[in-house]
């Protein structure tokens, strides 16, 4: 349960199989064979794209794009009423949708007083209550006596003024609207509008989808799809010129070739975002997470946390953690770990960096594999985060590791923080009791293995510490493949330091919430504050 | 300061997930269906209504085909093996009232959610919702036969007994295989559309290999089989039988055995079906 309207897509895919006649047809099965058509083979069409959105109260969205761009099947998976094919759709608060031609979801046999008694029931209205509306819908719609009409009789017009005036007469939390059902003739157009404007004001969630020119007089933030990605979203204004632009220029051509238009950040004006993609860095200390933290932040549409759930602030702000002897502190089989990486770390418009960013990284490290709390964090991620990406960072050298680790421990100087040249390390020769050696192999095996086979699958990739030893360029170029971005050139890998004086143990999450809260003040950073008091329930 | 109203929260399972999650999906949507039926209640009551939109005698058009047909079949009985009309009616109307309910649900069950068609793509309706709404309008049909058979009764005088309570037992096994059927035959015929046709030719056979109009005997121990093949043989003798005060210790299953077999068999396949299907739905109705 929660106290806003809130809709979040994250990595939504929505691929529809061209089930041709001959697909479709039984005759073709029985001839080639049950079941020997494999899957593969099958022909689809992804109308949605790996795609994340968050909308908030005060949402006034404008989907624009070609025919064909994925625009209709946004809105019916934003409204619940599409399972995506894959992807995480999670919708708190009540749907209204306008959606299909002019009388979808009305009854035809049934006259329009009937039916605006229907339409209420389907939405959960009492007809008690709907009777007390007719009158005002009557009124607003135009239709007045023909409201007892069967709408048969009724125009296409008659049926959109119909549908809309129903709808809207439910003062609705969440509207999600195709184009044109608000756009019956020119007097009908600006009420709708001006009601569409009311909806603004009221703080709620207004999705519509519209061919261009007209976003503007009712939405902030414009969407641009095209064949399933979004090209941009931000400043309505600008969204929307940059696309009729490029349709000027490239027609509406869209069936499968033809050029594609390339994504462009716009400014963020409203509370309609396209989050983060949601970035795990796993692995285990010393193994090369710092490095590649390092490699990835040089990327200007990535953002590293370090390791958000450390007491230490230097692990947490920083790139770099090391295994801590405590135990984890807060509770991995709750879901508030969760949760406050929702809210904190990727749901947000702009991270702490103060720019939107396509991906957002932490590390979590998998010190305590074996516990069965911590894997039920892994699972938590894993289920919580479908388009996540999980990279495993680690050393085949279980030795250079043990070795590392204890020339560390005994130096007191974990990592280089400096600039300059490296601070020269001394340690006296140390030998280590083969038992716990053997013990420690067995762990990170361990770890890697767990790893390895439970992250396994798209959206995993594994790198190794002795490739990006040896070939540092040609392992950063296949990461930023990996997470679909473009190259950047690797000019520099910044070290850290952290000594023994960093003091800022944080206990419990209030304190780590806190202090994020502090962070954003200090950053000038517009933070809205935490919207979900509770962990999401799951139905339905 | 009070809080503000809690919003529901609604998690929407994608097509490819985990089988957890697909069970878990498919039980919310039955309960949501449950929850919230007010408005498939009423839709089916406003179909039956619809269908008879703007004649003088609505939905009793249904009783009084079903008369006219009972009528009709009863003198083909008597006319083909002769006996007597003032049984061969109630035997007859009995049959055809129970095989009716049978293959409407069958019929309903291919149709559920292909002419659901926008609804479906546009509306967070349970799917579930939409199988029930079909049975219920297929109970509401047999209410209105349910007036034949009360005057079945008054005409020919046939004497109540305790015995009917299996017949009602028979109707609610009947009904909930139903339920079962459209369960696992709706995505089946949206997936498919060749199934519909199919379905709707094989009723149309089946009305003539069950006994509604002869009997079981009529065919001789050799072709015996050809009756006991045919399940709906044993749905429409369950309910039957009770009534008039038939027994057939020929069939190889007692009829309400059967008849209870095919509502769990049914029920079971459709759950399976259904909750592994489930979120395809829309995209094979529309796609």
């Amino acid at each position: 349960m929660s106290s806003q309207s809130r809709i979040e897509l994250q990595g939504v895919s929505v691929e529809y199989s061209l089930l041709t006649v001959a697909e479709q047809n039984l005759k073709r099965k029985v001839m080639t064979g049950l079941g020997r058509r494999r899957r593969g083979e099958v022909e689809t069409l992804a109308a949605l794209d790996q795609l994340s959105l968050l909308l908030r109260p005060g949402t006034r969205l404008g989907v624009i794009g070609p025919n064909g761009a994925g625009k209709s099947t946004l809105l019916r998976v934003l409204a619940g009423a599409l399972p995506p094919t894959r992807g995480r759709v999670q919708i708190d608060g009540k749907v209204f949708s306008l959606l299909g031609g002019a009388g979808a979801g009305l009854d035809y046999g049934l006259s329009g007083y009937e039916n605006v008694i229907m339409s209420g029931l389907l939405l959960g209205e009492s007809a008690a209550a709907m009777k007390e509306r007719a009158e005002e819908i009557a009124d607003f719609s135009g239709l007045g006596d023909r409201l007892s009409n069967p709408i048969s009789t009724y125009s296409s017009g008659m049926l959109a003024r119909l549908r809309f005036s129903i709808l809207t007469s439910l003062r609705p939390q969440i509207l999600i609207m195709d184009e044109g059902v608000a756009t019956a003739d020119k007097a009908f157009t600006e009420k709708a509008t001006a009601r569409l404007r009311e909806f603004r004001d009221s703080a709620e969630i207004l999705v519509m989808s519209a061919h261009g020119s007209t976003v503007q007089e009712w939405a902030d933030t414009a969407l641009w799809l095209d064949r399933g990605r979004i090209v941009a979203i931000g400043d309505a204004e600008m969204v929307t010129s940059r696309y009729l632009e490029w349709a000027g220029t490239h027609g509406a051509a869209v069936d499968g070739g033809g050029e594609r238009p390339v994504p462009f950040a716009a400014p963020s004006v409203g509370t309609a975002v396209q989050p983060a993609r949601p970035l795990f860095l796993l692995g285990s200390p010393r193994t090369g997470s710092t490095l590649l933290s390092t490699v990835l932040l040089q990327h200007p549409d990535i953002h590293m946390h370090g390791e958000v759930f450390h007491p230490e602030a230097s692990e947490r702000q920083a790139t770099h953690a090391l295994r801590n002897r405590a135990k984890s502190w807060f509770d991995p089989e709750s879901d508030d770990a969760v949760e406050f990486l929702d809210t904190w770390v990727f749901g947000m418009p702009q991270n702490n960096i103060g720019k939107p960013v396509s991906v957002v990284g932490v590390k979590v490290f998998g010190d305590h594999v074996g516990g069965t709390g911590t894997e039920k964090l892994f699972a938590r991620l894993r289920s919580h985060y479908p388009h996540g990406a999980f990279i495993h960072v680690r050393r085949r050298n279980y030795l250079d590791v043990l070795i590392s680790r204890e020339v560390a421990r005994r130096s007191r100087v974990w990592v280089d923080w400096s600039h300059e040249e490296p601070t020269s390390v001394s340690v006296d020769p140390f030998s280590i009791p083969v038992a716990e050696a053997r013990e420690f192999f067995s762990e990170m095996k361990r770890t890697d293995d767990f790893f390895a086979s439970y992250f396994a699958g798209p959206g995993y990739l594994a790198v190794d510490y002795e490739d990006m030893a040896s070939d540092l360029e040609g392992v950063a170029a296949s990461v930023f493949d990996f997470l679909g971005l473009g190259a950047c050139s690797i000019q520099e890998v910044t070290r850290k330091q952290v000594g023994d004086q960093q003091r800022s143990k944080i206990s419990n999450l209030t304190e780590l919430e806190d202090e994020y809260r502090r962070f954003c003040r200090r950053a000038g950073l517009p933070r809205q504050d935490k919207t979900r008091t509770n962990p999401p329930s799951v139905n339905a | 300061m009070s809080a503000p109203p809690s919003l529901p929260t609604a998690v929407v399972t994608p097509v490819e997930s985990s089988l957890r999650a697909q069970v878990r999906a498919s039980g919310e949507d039955f309960a949501r269906a449950w929850k919230d039926r007010q408005p498939w209640l009423i839709a089916a009551v406003v179909a039956v209504g619809n269908r008879y939109r703007r004649t003088i005698l609505g939905p009793w058009w249904a009783t009084l085909t079903t008369l006219m047909f009972v009528f009709g079949l009863a003198l083909l009985r008597v006319g083909l093996r002769g006996g007597d009309l003032r049984e061969a009616i109630p035997y007859v109307g009995l049959g055809y009232i129970g095989f009716m309910l049978i293959s409407g649900g069958v019929l309903a069950g291919t149709s559920v959610y292909v002419s659901a068609g926008q609804q479906l793509a546009t509306s967070r309706q349970p799917y579930s919702a939409y199988v029930l709404r079909a049975n219920t309008q297929q109970v509401l049909d047999f209410f209105h036969d349910a007036v034949v058979i009360l005057i079945l009764v008054v005409l020919f005088a046939i004497p109540l007994s305790l015995m009917w309570g299996w017949s009602i037992v028979a109707l609610v096994l009947i009904v909930a295989s139903s339920v079962g059927v459209g369960l696992w035959l709706g995505p089946l015929a949206a997936r498919y559309r060749d199934v519909g046709p199919f379905v709707s030719a094989l009723m149309r056979l089946m009305f003539f290999l069950t006994p509604i109009f002869w009997s079981v005997d009529d065919l001789g121990s050799g072709r015996a089989w050809l009756a006991w093949f045919n399940p709906f043989t044993y749905q429409v003798l369950a309910f039957r039988d009770p009534i008039l005060g038939q027994v057939h210790p020929s069939a190889p299953i007692a009829p309400m055995t059967m008849a209870a077999i095919l509502a769990v068999g049914n029920l079971i396949l459709g759950l399976i079906v259904f909750t592994r299907y489930r979120a395809r739905i829309p995209y094979w109705v529309t796609g």
